[in-house]
């Protein structure tokens, strides 16, 4: 029996694990490799708040990314996966970014948010047509990945706001601060 | 363009097809064990667009094309890989191959990216005095952590040889505060910026 997808993908990955946690649906995304970094989970987060839908991601271990603005298809946002970033791209409506830290980065996240940052500089060119986004419940294992990739939004120390700057926006980076409080 | 037939000829002498001299005064071999002195000193990009400066300022000095540094740099991963999957590097090792990193560093023309090099070359470093001590574990941890800065720095400088413009992470502007944690956006969009400033709470 297919689970039921939270987005459409314009990539197949090899399963997706599914987890359940304090109320909210992740998927972790899974691929034997990004480029070189084997057992790769990425995580994916869909947030229903008012005034629309709201997807959260990670990059590394540390970096948390909320896109404010996705464009979506048959009420599902859409996500390409591209190698390198090391988080998955949520196709938007509105590419503009902000960055919020607590703290200063090191050198691996400061390099890690800059290749991010230029790549959503790179994806305004793109129009992304539709009809390549699928569905992929075949996929979906009804198990969480193993306990060293679960996604733990409190361990963040910077977020990346892409899309537009707004009160829910403000509103998630609150409950982060919150959260690594 | 003053005296640009030097430079043709002499990038015309190469034997090495992604380095360009400027100059005619030392042979190419002497420029690769001599100390480069580095063209981001003068303010100069590296890029092969960049070539069309007088010669007579830059006598002697390399010029690697991107390709040629990404390929450098392709060698450095390796060798670093090497060190951390094959074989733990021996002091020598790794001191030898962070004063190659230092060289090349200096030919990466956005600073970003060269503090990733440097970084790199510091960890190297760090395990070269590690491995002189004894320490069995710390070297390991060293250059673990040097493999994945490096490996960082090579998906950046691909998209440079790519001809893609690099984001400047130092360039963000703070524009707001939330609960202590800092906003930042780029510069050029101060729109963006005023409405951060006006919605941003706490502080």
């Amino acid at each position: 029996m297919p689970r039921e997808e939270i987005v459409l993908v314009s990539d197949k990955p090899v399963r997706v694990h599914e987890e359940v946690k304090d109320g909210r649906i992740i998927h972790y995304f899974y691929w034997h490799f990004d480029l070189y970094k084997p057992y790769d989970y990425e995580p994916v987060n869909v947030r229903e708040v008012e005034g629309g839908l709201q997807v959260l991601t990670r990059v590394h271990w540390t970096g948390l990314v909320l896109w404010n603005s996705p464009r979506v298809l048959e009420g599902k946002p859409l996500v390409t996966f591209v190698g390198g970033v090391h988080t998955p791209i949520i196709i938007s409506e509105n590419w503009d970014y902000y960055v919020v830290s607590r703290e200063e980065l090191d050198i691996a996240e400061k390099l890690a948010l800059k290749f991010l940052l230029t790549f959503i500089e790179l994806m305004k060119l793109y129009p992304w047509p539709e009809e390549i986004f699928k569905d992929y419940g075949d996929l979906i294992v009804e198990e969480p990945p193993p306990p060293e990739y679960e996604f733990d939004p409190s361990h963040g120390k910077y977020v990346v706001i892409v899309g537009v700057w707004d009160e829910r926006a403000e509103n998630f980076v609150e409950e982060v601060t919150e959260e690594v409080e | 363009m003053g005296n640009s037939s030097t430079y043709t000829s002499v990038a015309s002498y190469s034997p090495i097809r992604d380095i360009i001299v400027v100059g005619g005064e030392a042979s190419l071999e002497g420029l690769y064990a001599s100390t480069i002195i580095p063209p981001v000193h003068t303010g100069r990009s590296l890029g092969a667009d960049k070539l069309s400066v007088e010669p007579e300022e830059y006598v002697g000095f390399i010029f690697l094309t991107r390709r040629a540094l990404l390929e450098r740099w392709e060698g450095v991963v390796s060798r670093l890989a090497e060190f951390s999957r094959v074989r733990a590097p021996t002091s020598l090792s790794a001191l030898k191959l962070s004063n190659y990193i230092a060289s090349l560093a200096q030919h990466i023309d956005d600073e970003e990216v060269r503090e990733g090099a440097l970084a790199v070359r510091n960890l190297l470093r760090e395990a070269a005095v590690s491995v002189q001590a004894g320490r069995a574990e710390s070297p390991r941890q060293l250059i673990n952590r040097a493999l994945h800065v490096s490996l960082l720095v090579l998906e950046l400088l691909k998209l440079q040889e790519r001809g893609v413009r690099l984001v400047k992470v130092g360039d963000l502007e703070e524009v707001g505060e939330i609960k202590g944690w800092k906003i930042y956006a780029p510069r050029r969009d101060r729109t963006r910026q005023r409405q951060a400033r006006k919605g941003a709470r706490g502080g």
